[in-house]
């Protein structure tokens, strides 16, 4: 059987599609519902965001009446250094889009590092602290949350598709990790 | 204007702040060099950068040395201040181009040193059409016709006088007024466009703020307003301007403008005035500068409409709500947070691998080594060729440009060899090009070139060759 949207199918597999795949966006937008109801049995779930301008595949979390399956894709697990750096991140942009109006998100390295600073136990070796913040950065950087810019200056673009992966559901769900945490801490000591 | 007010504005106003900068002369000078001589918009950091280098290496040789920090850092500060705006295009560069509160103080000035006569008359009649033309385009139709009538009245009167052989000629002081006012109004109407650019996101910023401000209900209507119309294009700012913007790209009024210019200079009281090309190229450079302030405003719009969008603003405000608590959690708990644990789970993506497109497992060639016992060689090697090689120290090199760069900021290739002359021939010259060219500080001329002379220590002729200009900067 031929399908109008195999050009679709084939991009979602492959990674992240984004608007400026010209033909690949295109055809996305078009059968937008075939390409959902194509992935629908293996739970896996088209997120789309028009307005930023990408798409991808994650895991459908089976509700209880369902049968349960295997899962297609593995969570990605963060450590505490790197959750905290995408919660910093995504603040930052969250501030920026509510100020200007600017297209481009941009973070120097020193921001980052104050910014993530500040929630970080005291210690008196701070260069080590700052050592492992930028092996952090790096991290995320593969994670695909961020781009270094191509510049003499250590400046970071912050890729919208954060937005997509550090959503309302995750941060609340790691707010709710903290307190949990917090309380049993209270019940501890 | 009371006292409060002016105080408020000597503490607060940019443009004011500028005129009592520390680098005022250079502030100054440099801005109407790189910006007001060249009619630039805008530049990159790093020709903004070297063009700044350029100019207080000049300053240097006119024994002006109060200024010896690194332009950027001149750059930094400026933006810093608000002289100038420092934005991220499309390039990992960033972009300078005058704050509002500069061309202010430029065009002010530009006002205070104004060498020409004041025209008075030209001014005067300027003023009097304006306030006729609000008067004639409120009235009601019956009097409009009636302005009409006795307008075309004054006009055949005219045409008669001609005819009857009364031709008067303007002055050449009365023409050189006009043009002198034409030349003013053309620079002003340049140098507003920076203002109405800020304009147009002052207005962004403040929707941005009522928007958020705003509870949901609020939110959910002025998203309708934004359905409805570009809300930056209705207010009077971008009404304003898209009728200029009409007005500048129709064909008529370019085809007339052209026509207009072309008979302007050939009037010969204006010839002996005429100084700048400010008119001339004012076509240019108003597309040029209302295109400028189009992209902006359409990026503005379109990044608002995408803050607008209902789900996305009350998610955003969800979320953001969220990370303060998840922040004031951490402030408490800091000291003891487990680090290692895993406190974020994203979704991962899924990457099909096909297992049968592996390639299989194909038995490692192993490698076996007939005679497998080793003894003792002979060298006959030359072992003297390893302390004699040829070796050009970078970092001597570097030395020598840092020593020279002590007291000045700029320093030609040229200048280095005169003080350090080249030791290792050509190969020194391309190490200290690979220094000039690796490090972004440091500038290369392409356009001009420059004459090195170079020694050969031990045949003693001399060699010229011809290179690029290069100069190290500090």
């Amino acid at each position: 059987m031929e399908h109008e949207y195999a050009l679709s199918l084939i991009a979602l597999l492959k990674g992240i599609v984004y608007n400026h795949q010209k033909e690949v966006w295109d055809n996305l937008l078009r059968y937008e519902p075939d390409v959902k109801k194509y992935f629908l049995p293996v739970r896996l779930e088209l997120f789309l965001d028009k307005s930023e301008g990408y798409a991808f595949l994650r895991q459908k979390e089976s509700s209880e009446d369902e049968e349960l399956l295997p899962r297609l894709t593995e969570k990605r697990q963060l450590n505490f250094l790197t959750s905290l750096l995408c919660v910093v991140l995504r603040k930052f942009l969250l501030e920026h889009d509510a100020q200007c109006g600017s297209v481009r998100s941009i973070i120097s390295e020193q921001e980052i590092v104050s910014r993530t600073m500040v929630y970080l136990p005291t210690t008196h070796d701070e260069a080590k602290q700052q050592e492992k913040i930028i092996t952090t950065i790096n991290k995320v950087l593969e994670i695909g949350f961020l781009r270094k810019m191509e510049d003499q200056e250590k400046n970071y673009e912050i890729h919208r598709i954060i937005k997509g992966f550090v959503n309302a559901d995750i941060v609340d769900e790691t707010l709710r990790k903290f307190q949990r945490y917090a309380e049993e801490k209270k019940v501890t000591d | 204007m009371n006292y409060e007010k002016a105080l408020s504005l000597y503490r607060n106003d940019k443009t004011l702040q500028l005129l009592r900068a520390e680098h005022f002369p250079l502030l100054v000078g440099f801005f109407y060099l790189a910006f007001k001589q060249q009619d630039k918009i805008s530049y990159f950091q790093n020709e903004l950068q070297s063009l700044l280098g350029d100019y207080i290496y000049s300053l240097e040789r006119q024994g002006i040395t109060d200024y010896n920090k690194p332009s950027l850092e001149y750059l930094l500060k400026w933006s810093q201040l608000g002289y100038m705006r420092r934005y991220y295009e499309t390039a990992d560069e960033p972009v300078y181009e005058l704050s509002p509160a500069t061309e202010n103080a430029l065009k002010w000035l530009e006002d205070l040193n104004k060498q020409q006569f004041v025209g008075t008359h030209s001014r005067l009649i300027q003023f009097f059409h304006l306030l006729q033309q609000i008067v004639n385009t409120t009235s009601g139709p019956y009097e409009r016709i009636q302005q009409l009538q006795a307008e075309r009245n004054r006009i055949d009167k005219q045409i008669e006088q001609i005819q009857q052989g009364n031709f008067l000629k303007p002055s050449g002081t009365q023409v050189k007024e006009d043009y002198f006012l034409a030349e003013e109004t053309a620079r002003r109407l340049l140098s507003d466009f920076r203002q109405v650019e800020e304009n147009f996101r002052e207005l962004d910023t403040q929707t941005r703020q009522t928007i958020i401000k705003s509870n949901l209900a609020k939110a959910d209507l002025l998203d309708k307003v934004f359905q409805q119309q570009d809300y930056l294009w209705s207010t009077d700012q971008g009404k304003s301007f898209s009728a200029f913007w009409e007005f500048l790209m129709s064909e008529q009024m370019q085809e007339e403008l052209e026509v207009l210019l072309e008979k302007i200079n050939n009037i010969p009281a204006i010839l002996e005035v005429k100084k700048e090309q400010t008119v001339d190229r004012i076509k240019t450079n108003l597309v040029d500068a209302g295109d400028k302030v189009n992209r902006s405003n359409d990026g503005l719009i379109e990044q608002l409409r995408k803050f607008v969008e209902q789900k996305n603003l009350s998610e955003s405000r969800h979320i953001l709500h969220s990370i303060e608590q998840i922040e004031s959690l951490l402030m408490e708990h800091k000291e003891t947070i487990d680090a290692q644990a895993i406190w974020m789970e994203i979704d991962g993506l899924f990457k099909p691998s096909l297992i049968m497109e592996r390639p299989i497992f194909t038995v490692p060639m192993k490698v076996a080594f007939e005679k497998t016992a080793v003894e003792d060689g002979l060298s006959e090697a030359d072992t003297n060729i390893l302390f004699e090689q040829f070796y050009v120290d970078i970092t001597a090199l570097r030395n020598n440009i840092k020593y020279c760069l002590r007291n000045k900021s700029q320093v030609t290739l040229s200048e280095l060899l005169h003080h350090y002359p080249s030791t290792k021939g050509v190969a020194e010259i391309l190490a200290y090009i690979q220094i000039a060219t690796g490090e972004g500080k440091h500038y290369v001329n392409r356009d001009q070139q420059e004459e090195l002379i170079v020694e050969n220590k031990d045949s003693r002729k001399i060699y010229r060759l011809q290179a690029p200009i290069i100069i190290f900067n500090r």
